[in-house]
């Protein structure tokens, strides 16, 4: 379809390949970006477990950065699409065109900036909710419908949406459904002033930073393979379940938090975020075997935008992290003394 | 089945964590039963000073032995399986699950489980299954290598026994409040006592009703009363032996039965019983012409009565006379041994004095048989009462089986004083005699206030004083030189809760007691009388020949009718006795 396709992976990879690739594409992404580390482990957790992000922050924190840092650290085709309200589903996924060729007129698709395989969805609630939904498809079965015809995204293909809670007026929220898409909802935090001051030196100053390749598309498609054959133990997959169980207020072991505060916990794709994160995060931590921490590290990015609170949560301002924190104290790890 | 050697080595190194992690557990556990014994000793210990419990020294030695069976049991249930060990191991050790995880996978895929495994760089084919089941193995060959080399280097001092912080603390808090409470005394330990004597008295008393119902059947025939008699006596051992605790219900049931049976007694019986005897005793002389009956054998004088009426034949008339005057003679004894013995001796006068011969004869016949049925009568009688002083005896053994240890003192106080001569008994009756100086006697009993009774004999010259006592026999006095009589009455008897239960007559004095025995004053106040007054000749001065079978009458009606033990009735025969004429 693209001319970016990319093949399956040549060679066999090994999990220690994979943590010295996992730690190459960190440590070049940290050439640019300046702090923010586990922002880009998480960012490259969501990549490596084939999933999306939706990175949340105010303006000027890198974001946009992040991403295009990662684009061309993995030397992926990246397309960023500035979703606004006027943005239509055709504007991301592609249409047919009228083409004047030797021997007539014919239609041609043609494809929308969706086919890349690292896609930006700028601002993504600034667009009406029918041309968020255009992302749907093409997050979940990785292809775009158009005209009665699929057009399939080749591997790797990801979508790191950003939006800004600031900004709250002329936006549309996310519905459920497509939050429920990304594996990670990542919290872009302000940076420290070390970090600012080091920022400050690299944006303000006559050179400009610049990454190399360090994997290819190719390479992240074998690491994702690779990354779901990691075996785990029935009690930490267990334990990821109860985590993900006690975010429901009707069940027995939910905090008094998640009682009070929560219409709805989190779906099946949690737990499944859960576990596919914490087989990555062993994998990049080069370990053979997922550990009950691994699933409570990534509870929050994995859990947050799972949780819907209802409108006494959302009134007196408790915030899911704060909800998934209280899960993570009611559902301490498995204990044997 | 051959297990892959790192699975096997894995499991080998668990093995002495295993052991260690199952006796941190005991130590657990055992800090948690020791601190659950303790905290049931206290309570225990605690309810015992609250309510008397028999059981108590049962279940304190009963609780540790249960504790340490429950320590056992579960140190049973507690032990760690592999699973649990690796699990703790790696929580204990921040092992981030590699034992855990290299053991659960191993049971979740019994396949890898086998030796050996497939080769580590075995050749696969890409993009199949086959690649897939390939990295999957590869990775848990992985997992076991890292978790076995993780497993030699954990420190083997992992899981170190530990008491656990609180209870430990609670056991010690509560080891320190179980001393006090163990060394106390135990006021409850009386109640106990009590009624351990309670028991001990109601066996002693059941067996004793059983001996005395034996007693009483034995060589008896229906319709004998005394066989009922010792049917219930008999029920009321048994009562007694399965309800010991029910003391008020078993004195009430051998009050009552007592009661019944003094109802019965003929109140007269030991006097029947002597006129028998006397009149026996004459009418042998009678016969014999000797004392051949000294002893008022009823059926010895049966006898004598028979070969008396064979020789009324061969009298003369004037002999006739005689022995119809001697027999009328005996009517006054006859009188009192009973109104049959008493008809047929008048009988057998009048008809000697007919000249009836044979109408003496018959008369005789019968009165010899009035003779039998009487010391019968008297027997009887005399088993009932013994049986009533039984069930007395048994009464009181048990009441003060029940009473507080610390209780039954009593002191008993009386005091007389007394000029003249008199006697002073229970119902202040006393004589005296004017004139000057005397000596007198008295005798009081008296309680105090807890129990007891006293007898003393005094003397004194004086007037009286009888400014009042507590004495429970009020004594009394005269005097020649003017009667100083109380002032104010005497203070009414009373002994409060004992009267509940019976006196304790053991405590009776006995001759050569110290002459009186001290006693509380009185409310009233004495006034002594002085002078030499002239005095008034009384009639108090009466021969006791005169008097003694009156006074004897009384004091076996008395005894008779009163709970008097045998003892006692024995000691106030021997003093008529005594004094018999």
């Amino acid at each position: 379809m693209t001319e970016q396709a990319i093949e399956p992976a040549a060679t066999r990879l090994s999990p220690e390949e994979f943590a010295d690739r996992a730690r190459a594409i960190e440590r070049e992404v940290g050439r640019v970006i300046v702090g923010q580390h586990a922002l880009v482990r998480q960012t490259l957790i969501v990549m490596l477990a084939n999933g999306h992000a939706l990175l949340e922050g105010v303006p000027g924190l890198g974001k946009t950065l992040l991403v295009r840092t990662m684009a061309e650290v993995l030397d992926c085709a990246f397309n960023r699409i500035q979703f606004t309200p006027d943005l239509m589903p055709a504007d991301i996924v592609g249409t047919n065109i009228l083409i004047e060729e030797e021997g007539g007129r014919q239609f041609r698709f043609q494809p929308g900036p969706i086919f890349a395989n690292l896609v930006l969805a700028d601002e993504i609630n600034r667009a009406t909710p029918k041309t968020q939904s255009a992302l749907l498809e093409a997050m979940q079965e990785q292809q775009v419908s158009v005209a009665r015809q699929r057009y399939k995204l080749d591997p790797p293909f990801f979508v790191l949406a950003t939006q800004n809670p600031l900004e709250m007026e002329g936006t549309y929220p996310l519905p459920e459904a497509q939050l429920d898409r990304f594996l990670f909802k990542l919290w872009v935090p302000f940076p420290a002033e070390e970090d600012l001051i080091a920022i400050m030196d690299r944006t303000t100053g006559a050179e400009t930073a610049t990454v190399e390749h360090v994997a290819s598309g190719a390479d992240l498609v074998a690491m994702q393979r690779l990354a779901r054959s990691v075996p785990i133990a029935p009690h930490v997959t267990a334990y990821a379940v109860s985590l993900l169980s006690a975010t429901h207020p009707d069940n027995e072991r939910a905090p008094g938090l998640v009682r009070e505060y929560v219409r709805y916990g989190g779906s099946p794709r949690g737990a499944q975020a859960l576990v596919l994160a914490g087989k990555i995060s062993a994998l990049m931590a080069g370990r053979f075997n997922v550990a009950i921490d691994d699933v409570r590290e990534v509870a929050l990015p994995a859990l947050r935008h799972r949780v819907i609170r209802n409108f006494e949560g959302e009134a007196e301002g408790i915030t899911p992290d704060a909800i998934i924190r209280s899960v993570l104290d009611a559902v301490p790890p498995p204990r044997v003394d | 089945m051959t297990l892959d050697p790192t699975l096997s080595q894995i499991r080998d190194g668990l093995r002495p964590f295993r052991r260690r992690l199952w006796l941190r557990r005991v130590v657990r556990d055992g800090t948690f039963s020791l601190a659950a014994v303790m905290g049931l000793e206290l309570a225990l210990a605690l309810a015992a000073r609250i309510v008397p419990l028999e059981w108590g020294r049962v279940a304190a030695a009963a609780i540790p032995l249960l504790g340490a069976l429950a320590l056992l049991v579960d140190a049973v249930r507690v032990r760690p399986t592999l699973g649990e060990t690796a699990l703790a191991l790696d929580g204990e050790q921040g092992l981030r699950d590699r034992v855990s995880s290299a053991l659960e996978i191993a049971l979740r895929s019994p396949d890898l489980v086998e030796a050996p495994l497939a080769a580590e760089d075995a050749p696969t084919a890409e993009g199949t299954a086959t690649e897939d089941a390939a990295t999957y193995a590869r990775f848990v060959r992985l997992q076991r290598r890292d978790a076995l080399s993780t497993l030699r280097a954990a420190d083997r001092r992992a899981f170190r026994p530990r008491l656990q912080r609180r209870p430990a603390a609670v056991t010690v808090v509560l080891a320190l409040l179980l001393v006090p409470a163990l060394l106390l005394p135990n006021p409850q330990s009386d109640v106990l006592a009590r009624r351990e004597n309670q028991r001990a008295a109601a066996e002693r008393q059941a067996e004793k009703l059983e001996k005395a119902a034996e007693r009483l059947a034995e060589g008896r025939t229906a319709p004998d009363p005394r066989l009922d008699l010792s049917a219930e006596l008999k029920k009321l051992a048994r009562e007694l032996r399965e309800r010991p605790e029910d003391l008020d219900a078993q004195l009430a049931r051998l009050g009552s039965l007592e009661d019944a049976l003094r109802a019965r007694i003929d109140p007269a019986n030991e006097q029947r019983a002597a006129a028998l005897s006397s009149l026996a005793r004459s009418v042998s002389r009678l016969s014999s012409g000797q004392d051949s009956n000294p002893g008022g054998d009823p059926k010895k004088a049966n006898e004598d009565l028979a070969r008396l009426g064979e020789k009324i034949d061969g009298m003369t008339k004037a002999e006739r006379e005689a022995l119809a005057a001697d027999l009328a003679g005996l009517e006054s004894t006859a009188r009192q041994a009973g109104a049959e013995a008493q008809a047929a001796l008048r009988n057998a006068s009048q008809a000697l004095g007919r000249g009836d011969a044979a109408g003496a004869k018959d008369a005789l016949g019968r009165l010899g048989d009035a003779l039998a049925r009487g010391a019968r009568n008297v027997e009887l009688n005399r088993d009932l009462a013994r049986t009533a002083n039984d069930l007395q005896d048994a009464r009181r053994q048990l009441a003060d089986a029940g009473k507080p240890a610390n209780q039954g003192q009593g002191q008993g106080q009386g005091q007389g004083q007394g000029q003249g001569q008199g006697q002073g008994q229970g119902q202040g009756q006393g004589q005296g005699q004017g004139q000057g100086q005397g000596q007198g006697q008295g005798q009081g009993q008296g309680q105090g206030q807890g129990q007891g009774q006293g007898q003393g004999q005094g003397q004194g010259q004086g007037s009286l004083g009888g400014g009042g006592s507590n004495a429970r026999f009020l004594g009394s006095g005269s005097s020649s030189g003017g009667f100083g009589g109380p002032t104010a009455g005497n203070k009414q008897f009373s002994t409060g809760d004992i009267d509940k239960v019976l006196a304790d007559f053991g405590r009776l004095g006995k001759p050569g007691d110290p002459s009186y025995v001290a006693g509380t004053g009185g409310d009233g106040q004495t006034q002594q009388g002085s002078g030499t007054g002239q005095g008034t000749p009384s009639d108090a001065f009466v021969p006791y020949t005169g008097v003694f079978q009156d006074f004897y009458d009384f004091a076996i009606t008395s005894l008779e009718r009163s709970t008097v033990p045998l003892g006692v009735k024995d000691y106030v025969r021997d003093y008529f006795s005594s004094l018999n004429p």
